[in-house]
């Protein structure tokens, strides 16, 4: 699946994977949620407050100042949420979600 | 909304509820500066604490420094213990999580003399030139890329705005909508 994701897209996805598992150390793992012109990511951590209902995400624009050159969206979800409550309409299904980041003890 | 006698707590709540609201109306709009949001994000923090911070007998202290106290208050509440919906090792431990970021949070309010990035006044870049003076440049709020709004503090910024929803619906407000930072 990761093959049908544009190169620069996937690289920019890796950089704000690290970057938010660095900040925040709770994460488990992240997955990337296929797209030709931006970077939608399902963070997983135990320890995020529980979505209300559905998937929230924050979206943000492109800042190639900061490496990231595609507008983005970080949504957070707890274990036992992921794979089961609704993703947004517009971000495929939890079977298309790409697995980019695991914390190496988790 | 007619005005209403209200005690502290609660009147420093009900405003910490509109500025949020402004918050997420502000981050629907794509065009607009992202000095706003970060305005409002510090805003309505700082009110939301305030209000956790009395019993509604006295007014609040005017400083800019709440939220810290506020989460670290918080920890020790057990009425908001029992009400949230984990376990207190987790209520703990999400609390632990946010203190980082609110004090960056709490640095976006002006103080003094302003230079120091900020999101209401042109503040000095003091950085010393190879001559040995100030260079005394000014920079505008409306120009800076506020860090503490953007992706790569996602995780913490999620963490907070979740964490005052669910501490302001605990109060009977109610916010919706998605979230876009400008």
């Amino acid at each position: 699946m990761a093959g049908t994701i544009p190169r620069e897209v996937l690289d920019a996805a890796r950089v704000l994977a690290r970057e938010n598992a660095e900040i925040e150390p709770n994460i488990v793992s992240i997955y990337l949620c296929p797209a030709d012109d931006r970077v939608l990511l399902v963070e997983v951590d135990p320890s995020s407050i529980p979505n209300d209902g559905g998937v929230r995400p924050i979206y943000f624009r492109a800042s190639p100042t900061d490496g990231l050159p595609f507008p983005s969206g970080v949504a957070m979800v707890t274990p036992e949420e992921f794979g089961v409550i609704p993703l947004p309409q517009d971000w495929g299904s939890w079977e298309d979600l790409v697995q980019i980041w695991k914390r190496d003890s988790a | 909304m007619s005005a209403q006698a209200r005690n502290w707590k609660d009147a420093f709540l009900r405003q910490a509820f509109s500025d949020f609201q402004v918050f997420r109306r502000f981050s629907e709009d794509g065009a607009l500066d992202q000095c706003h949001l970060a305005h409002y994000l510090q805003m309505y923090t700082e009110k939301l604490a305030k209000s956790g911070l009395t019993d509604g007998s006295f007014q609040p202290p005017a400083d800019h420094y709440s939220l810290v106290r506020f989460l670290r208050h918080a920890k020790q509440d057990r009425e908001m213990r029992n009400r949230w919906r984990g376990t207190t090792r987790e209520f703990m431990s999400m609390i632990d999580g946010l203190v980082e970021y609110a004090s960056t949070v709490e640095r976006l309010a002006p103080s003094g003399a302003v230079q120091a990035p900020n999101p209401e006044y042109p503040w000095a870049d003091m950085s010393v030139s190879p001559e040995g003076r100030s260079a005394g440049t000014a920079h505008v709020p409306c120009e800076h890329h506020f860090e503490v709004l953007g992706p790569r503090y996602a995780p913490r910024l999620r963490k907070l705005l979740a964490f005052s929803t669910w501490y302001f619906e605990l109060h009977g407000f109610h916010p919706t909508g998605e979230l876009r930072t400008p």
